[in-house]
């Protein structure tokens, strides 16, 4: 009677019995094809010594382990630890380039099934090992995985790129179109420097589990475009800074993306409108009047439709890569159409004609109307 | 309601005086034997030439009062003039024409006079008469009136109730001046003979709650009445629970405000808690204050009130739990300053909240019973032992002192100490559940907890009424109090003919003139 009623006594643990587990790092072994499984580890020993200074920098520990597979080397942490690895707090799983080439559906899986693990954690694909990153710092915080936590929390609502939880992730790659995105952790390293620096910008673009191509970053903010619940921002320059002095830049913010599939003879044309609001960040030599805005706004309309158009030709041609969604447009619009060419999918993709078209509002003229050095002269 | 079995106890009206003085005085002296508080000042009423007795019992009679204003007059009776002699009866002349006191009583019977001295009046005995009178001249030097040591208001009146039902009923009298408001005595107790006065205004108060409060006190035979609670315990409609529901207060202006809405109040004598019935766990949770405040303030203060009412109950448990089982609710950076200060610590984390809970009830009972000049050293003892040397020894997490600490300020919160008695107990059994089952426990201790609350009723009131069931009218004085114009019903349980306690739109706005300038 008492053994059962205390029986979900079984699952508890205490807070000195666990090791809390931030960050995941995943790569491959080159030698024997195994996994090499890094976690951060928060490290509670060092951090309430707060009278020596010099420890605090430690605030995590790494623990390596390698295995067959991911789940064997997790399990193989077992064999070195004293403490029960607790992976409720988990906020990044980082993999190594080598991993997602050979193809992440293993990791992916076991991660969504998993009882401990949080679908919301960050995903990301390291340039060079994952290992690296975990071993790198944030100025500001003491924990890696922490630190990029928060990079991307303030991403996601004021972002240059498309930061990816694991839900997403999943999402994408059970979409009609197979593919995803994971931003991509550079270690950014100076010669004078010794340590690196950890800097996300560019994006790897997945198809059927594997890489498949990599977004530079000026294509990554454009990306923003294409998701829903993510609101960016970009700087654009609508005039060439080289012309007499004359230079602006606005701050693009992303309102709303509307994607029209409209079938024409078996023929299907996707008709992109873009809405974004703009302010002016810079503005020089130049007197602000309804004229100018209204000439700012057209040029910001065709800067913006020029990059686009890059971007998705980029998609069609050398990814091939449906990230752009248009096949979940057609699939949730016109799932009878949709049945026909999914087999073919990737044969009409690299061909599919599309209109980009964009509405730039300009609402914000900033604290100032003309710039500082003409202000007299206005004043006349 | 005197006992039988109480051999030297009269059976009401059947003992009546004889006409015979020393007859009847040796009948008193042997019911009061070996009482050397009782006196008896045996005289001679010249005028009359007739043998004379007063009787009385010292300090509770008034000595002064006596000596000036009865035995002087009564010894010089002037003697009778003719028409007098008509009326053979002396004791009607005596009290129509000699006596300088207001409060007097004929008495007939031996069992009325026996009641009479133990109350405190001064019993005067005629020979030849079979009618004795009766002084009410008691005087009892009980505290005077002070300010409540419990119940504490900021905004409000700062007398309460001291131990004499006189008194206290007299403060209410002198708050609702009306003649709706009655004082209904009763006698309590075999061998305490307690007053009790039911008070209640009759033109609100339901009737079938009054029969059944009377019903309830009527029913109550034991041998002593020392406290109210004494009889909270015998008319409380379930005795196996842990919320109380009588609520007792010491203030004068709180009993007012419950009388006023329908409910009764129980004067007990020789305390100075009065209890009202019925009581609903809402009003458990207000204060006088309340009324006394505008109404957005009380209204948070009710809010915080209720918050800390809810912590005080979950905090220890909830904490063990979501600690033992679910840390994956707590943030991460938490968790690890969490885990920073809970890794040197030898016990697991329920066995540590228990440590810590009990030493804090020990220190709390500690400070009541102690002498106030060793009350501070107990406060600096227990400040030092469990806030700060069980941290650095690390057998306490620094996480749980705060909430240990948290959750004893919120107790203190709550305005009654009988629902916090409840809730203290109440919360063992909610750290333990949570330390066992996790918050699924709490949750299923939460569900019996409220079925439990709402199948009580406090004299056919339902416990947890406004909320179940619902009232949407007297939820306006729940949680949080609307203003005083917009509460312009009784509550429900009250007299159901014109329940309305104010005009209409007494809004202070609509007050305004209009088209004054």
């Amino acid at each position: 009677m008492l053994s059962n009623l205390l029986f979900s006594c079984s699952d508890k643990l205490e807070l000195n019995e666990i090791s809390l587990v931030i960050g995941i790092a995943i790569d491959k072994n080159y030698n024997n094809n195994n996994i090499i499984v890094t976690l951060e580890l928060a490290n509670p020993n060092l951090a309430s010594q707060q009278d020596s200074k010099a420890d605090a920098s430690n605030q995590s520990l790494l623990e390596e382990s390698e295995g067959k597979n991911f789940a064997d080397a997790l399990q193989n942490f077992t064999k070195t630890n004293s403490q029960v690895i607790d992976f409720s707090h988990i906020q990044v799983i980082i993999m190594s380039k080598a991993i997602c080439i050979d193809g992440v559906s293993e990791i992916i899986d076991y991660v969504a099934r998993d009882r401990q693990f949080r679908n919301l954690n960050w995903l990301f694909m390291a340039e060079d090992t994952a290992k690296n990153v975990l071993k790198e710092k944030f100025s500001s915080d003491d924990i890696t995985s922490l630190g990029l936590a928060k990079m991307m929390e303030k991403l996601r609502s004021n972002g240059s790129i498309v930061p990816i939880d694991i839900n997403r992730f999943i999402i994408g790659l059970e979409s009609q179109s197979k593919t995803s995105l994971l931003p991509i952790i550079e270690i950014e390293t100076k010669a004078n420097v010794p340590k690196g620096k950890i800097k996300v910008g560019k994006t790897a673009v997945f198809k059927n589990n594997h890489l498949t191509g990599i977004f530079s970053e000026e294509e990554s903010k454009l990306l923003v475009w294409f998701y829903r619940r993510i609101k960016g921002n970009l700087i654009v320059s609508p005039i060439s800074p080289a012309s007499n002095g004359i230079y602006i830049t606005l701050k693009v913010y992303k309102e709303d993306t509307k994607i029209t599939a409209n079938f024409k003879n078996e023929e299907v044309e996707f008709d992109i409108k873009c809405v974004a609001t703009a302010e002016i960040k810079e503005l020089h030599n130049l007197k602000l009047n309804p004229l100018l805005i209204k000439r700012l706004e057209t040029n910001t309309e065709q800067v913006l439709n020029l990059q686009l158009v890059e971007l998705i030709n980029k998609c069609q041609t050398n990814f091939n890569s449906d990230v752009l969604g248009f096949a979940e447009i057609i699939y949730n619009n016109t799932p009878e159409k949709w049945i026909a060419m999914k087999e073919h999918w990737y044969d009409i993709f690299p061909n599919i004609k599309y209109k980009v078209s964009f509405d730039v509002d300009i609402k914000n003229a900033g604290m100032i109307k003309n710039s500082p050095d003409e202000v007299n002269e206005g004043g006349k | 309601m005197l006992n039988s079995s109480d051999t030297k106890s009269y059976k009401q009206g059947t003992f009546p005086l004889h006409s015979v003085i020393t007859e009847n005085l040796n009948k008193i002296k042997n019911t009061f034997s070996n009482c050397s508080d009782v006196i008896y000042r045996e005289f001679t009423i010249d005028s009359l030439k007739k043998s004379a007795a007063l009787i009385f019992i010292n300090e509770l009679a008034d000595i002064k009062l006596i000596n000036e204003n009865i035995i002087s007059s009564l010894m010089n009776i002037k003697p009778l003039l003719p028409n007098d002699a008509l009326k053979n009866n002396l004791i009607d002349i005596i009290k129509q024409r000699f006596l300088e006191v207001s409060a007097v009583d004929e008495l007939t019977d031996l069992s009325e006079l026996e009641e009479a001295l133990l109350n405190g009046d001064s019993i005067f005995l005629l020979d030849g008469e079979i009618k004795a009178l009766k002084f009410a001249l008691s005087s009892f030097k009980g505290r005077s009136i002070s300010e409540p040591t419990i119940e504490k208001v900021i905004r409000g009146p700062k007398e309460g109730f001291t131990e004499d039902i006189n008194v206290n009923t007299a403060m209410l009298r002198r708050r609702i001046k009306s003649s709706n408001l009655k004082f209904e005595n009763i006698i309590l107790g075999r061998k305490t003979r307690t007053k009790v006065h039911l008070c209640y205004l009759d033109d609100i108060i339901d009737e079938d709650i009054l029969n059944e409060i009377r019903k309830r006190l009527k029913n109550i035979d034991i041998d002593g009445v020392l406290e109210g609670g004494y009889i909270e315990q015998l008319i409380q409609d379930n005795p196996h629970t842990l919320f109380p529901q009588v609520l007792h207060t010491e203030r004068p202006d709180r009993v007012a405000g419950c009388i006023l809405e329908g409910k009764a109040g129980i004067f007990v004598d020789g305390t100075p808690f009065v209890l009202i019935a019925p009581s609903t766990m809402m009003l458990f949770l207000q204060t006088s204050e309340d009324y006394s405040e505008r109404y957005m303030v009380s209204s948070f203060i009710r809010l915080v009130r209720f918050i800390f009412f809810v912590a005080s109950l979950l905090l220890p448990g909830m904490y063990v739990a979501i600690v033992a089982y679910h840390r994956e609710m707590i943030p991460t950076a938490l968790l690890i300053s969490i885990m920073e200060s809970a890794r040197k610590v030898p016990f697991p984390v329920l066995v540590e909240a228990l440590i810590m809970e009990a030493t804090f009830e020990a220190l709390r009972e500690a400070g009541i019973r102690l002498p106030i000049p060793a009350n501070q050293t107990v406060g600096i003892v227990g400040a030092l032992v469990i806030g700060d040397a069980a941290v650095k020894a690390g057998i306490i997490s620094s996480i749980m002192v705060i909430i240990v600490s948290i959750t004893a300020v919120a107790s203190f919160s709550i305005p009654s100490y009988d629902l916090g008695y409840s809730i203290r107990i109440l919360r063992f059994v909610m750290l333990f559940l949570g330390g066992l089952f996790g918050l699924y426990g709490i949750l299923l201790g939460l569900l019996i907890l409220f079925i439990h609350l709402t199948s009580l009723r406090s004299f056919g009131v339902n416990y947890m009424s406004p909320i179940a069931p619902l009232n949407l009218t007297e939820l306006k004085d729940s949680f949080i109090r609307f203003p005083l114009w917009s509460m312009d019903k009784r509550p429900s349980f009250s007299k159901t003919t014109n329940r309305r306690r104010q005009k209409q739109n007494s809004k202070p706005e609509a007050n305004k003139p209009t088209d004054e300038r």
